[in-house]
């Protein structure tokens, strides 16, 4: 775990790490006891409870993980209604970006996921959208310039 | 991170380099050395986690097989055929003469096979320690080691290792020889009988030849017998080509196990600076692309390419990123994962349980980012894309470039991917500058041409 970043998590996020905290360690101590279920491949097993069914290092390695980020974390809080019209942590933005429109949730590192539509508050165009206020172009800087034009920003989580 | 980029470009010539063995037996399509090292890394993987001898360490084996084939980037492959054959070994006057040449195994003397194999690996000691010379000490230090432990073929890994590749080879060529037949499955099966000499390699090598030779299909119900089967079915990845560059029309796009060679590689020196357990991040990033097998290579174009459209228009939308509703995006995203997964549990269900498990669980960690290391390499496997977008781009300035460009500043947010990203924006800054230079140096030539032309015509009339 990188401690020299900021680890932000939405509501969301929090209370999924939580649960995959609780049922690891029970995992593990079903392990200790050796009564742990056997894994079948299927479309219903738990695609992280499978991960670390047979991989007692990985299993503990998670769990210091989960630690890590449980002890440190910043929750991402909406701003107060006053401040809507600004893309903070946790904001959902409509941008249109070279004459195509797209929606961003701006997350921490943690949670990003741009295929979902949720990218990082450390990603170039997350950085620099931060800040920045409806109806604003927002210029990401590489050897190919993008601009991005906020249209609408709203608060989900 | 300059180092690095040169490194990585250099790599890329594996991905191009059609073997020379397959070239000599006019084989279509043949495969490239980037996708022999792909599925050998896996065959030694997967071979070692069934052995029933002591279990050596995988990823090491993995890891040298990676790098086995490094020389070849400057001084191409060798077979055993190179002292008899022509110059040219593409001119068309001499594919009789290679043919009668194919027909046995050389016959070379002892003496002279050993003096050549000498040579061979004086100049590859020497080639290969220019490639990694720069590359920062961390990285080099382990492939050093690595190279050494390798080149000597001392230790069980090593002799493992080498005899692996070997197999993948050969089991290439009965591929081959079933095929298309012009391979001379006979003599293969000699040379292999004389040079592989571990025991566990030997009893593999002898379930490949009861499958694809005596098809036999009683003996394929064995493990491994499965696991012949299993890298029947991960070689059909050496053909599939990855359907963004096809859609992009890159000329030569390359194969999902070239790009999952070079994804591997270089997750492995990028992780390595970063602090992460590469052994880990080499396994993940060898098994990211497995599920193509059977669920193909879907791109985020997929929702909104009409089955109907012919190449123009694909082209046109290729030209920017996939923007495609919210809703409808997450959609295509939940089928394709259900898809890729059920794909993967096919791939993997006559596996022994604890591979089978192992394969899906670091397929699973990239899905779902369940690791740092399986985040990690997520990222580089959108960073290798823009790397290998540049490389087409150079080739082909046509080539749509832009949307890769804007998608890695939204996809990447890691800070030692971000430093590769800038170098690579350093470098393509330098290119355009000097193709926009071309142009305007040509359309000066052009405007020369035209003025000379009109002062003649003016003298003429």
């Amino acid at each position: 775990m990188d401690l020299e970043r900021e680890i932000y998590l939405t509501k969301e996020g929090l209370r999924k790490l939580e649960q995959e905290y609780e049922e690891l360690n029970n995992l593990k101590s079903r392990k200790a006891k050796e009564d742990a279920p056997t894994t079948v491949a299927s479309l219903e097993v738990d695609p992280e409870y499978l991960a670390f069914q047979d991989d007692l290092n990985l299993l503990e390695s998670r769990i210091v993980e989960l630690e890590i980020i449980l002890k440190n974390y910043k929750l991402i809080d909406p701003p107060g209604k006053g401040a809507h019209k600004e893309v903070f942590l946790g904001a959902t933005v409509i941008v249109e970006v070279e004459g195509q429109e797209d929606e961003f949730t701006i997350v921490g590192s943690l949670e990003a996921n741009p295929m979902f539509g949720k990218i990082s508050n450390e990603s170039p165009v997350g950085r620099a959208l931060l800040g920045r206020k409806i109806g604003e172009e927002v210029k990401v800087q590489s050897a190919i310039v993008s601009i991005y034009k906020i249209k609408k920003i709203t608060y989900r989580l | 991170m300059s180092s690095l980029l040169d490194f990585f470009i250099k790599l890329g010539k594996l991905k191009t380099n059609k073997r020379k063995g397959w070239i000599l037996y006019d084989i279509k399509d043949p495969a490239t050395t980037a996708d022999h090292i792909f599925r050998a890394a896996i065959l030694g993987w997967v071979l070692n986690s069934v052995s029933d001898k002591k279990k050596l360490n995988d990823a090491r084996i993995i890891k040298s097989i990676l790098i086995h084939h490094l020389p070849d980037i400057y001084i191409g492959e060798e077979t055993p055929y190179d002292s008899l054959l022509p110059e040219d070994i593409s001119s068309e006057k001499d594919k009789d003469i290679i043919k009668k040449i194919l027909k046995k195994l050389p016959q070379v003397s002892a003496g002279m096979e050993r003096k050549r194999a000498v040579q061979r690996q004086q100049v590859e000691e020497k080639t290969f320690h220019k490639i990694v010379a720069k590359l920062p000490n961390q990285i080099k230090e382990e492939i050093d080691g690595l190279w050494a432990e390798l080149n000597k073929r001392r230790t069980s890994l090593s002799k493992f290792a080498w005899e692996s590749a070997k197999l993948e080879s050969y089991l290439q060529a009965l591929e081959y020889w079933r095929k298309e037949g012009k391979v001379q499955h006979k003599l293969w099966n000699k040379w292999t009988k004389k040079n592989l000499k571990e025991s566990f390699i030997i009893k593999f090598r002898k379930e490949i030849d009861k499958i694809l030779i005596e098809k036999n299909k009683k003996c394929g119900e064995s493990i491994l017998g499965e696991l012949v089967r299993f890298l029947n079915e991960v070689g059909k990845l050496k053909s599939l080509k990855r359907t963004g560059w096809v859609l992009a029309q890159a000329k030569r796009p390359e194969s999902v196990a070239q790009h999952t060679f070079q994804m591997a590689i270089m997750s492995w020196v990028l992780g390595k600076m970063k602090g992460l357990d590469t052994d880990r991040i080499v396994k993940i990033a060898l098994a990211h692309d497995l599920c193509e097998v059977y669920a193909g290579d879907q791109t985020p174009y997929d929702p909104i390419l009409a089955p109907n459209y012919n190449k123009e228009e694909i082209y046109k939308i290729v030209r920017k990123p996939a923007r495609v509703p919210h809703s409808q995006r997450l959609v295509w995203l939940m089928k394709k994962k259900e898809t890729e997964w059920k794909a993967v549990v096919r791939l993997t269900s006559l596996l022994p349980k604890e591979l089978r498990e192992e394969i899906i669980n670091l397929w699973l960690d990239i899905e779902e980012g369940i690791t740092k290391e399986g985040r990690f390499v997520a990222q580089v496997d959108k960073m290798v894309n823009l790397f290998q977008a540049i490389e087409y781009w150079k080739k082909d300035k046509k080539f749509p470039i832009m949307p890769w460009w804007i998608l890695i500043k939204e996809r990447v947010d890691d800070p030692i991917l971000l430093k590769f990203v800038d170098e690579l924006d350093r470098e393509f800054a330098i290119e355009s500058k000097r193709v926009s230079r071309k142009i305007r140096a040509s359309e000066r030539r052009n405007e020369r041409g035209r003025n000379r032309g009109k002062v003649n015509s003016g003298l003429a009339s």
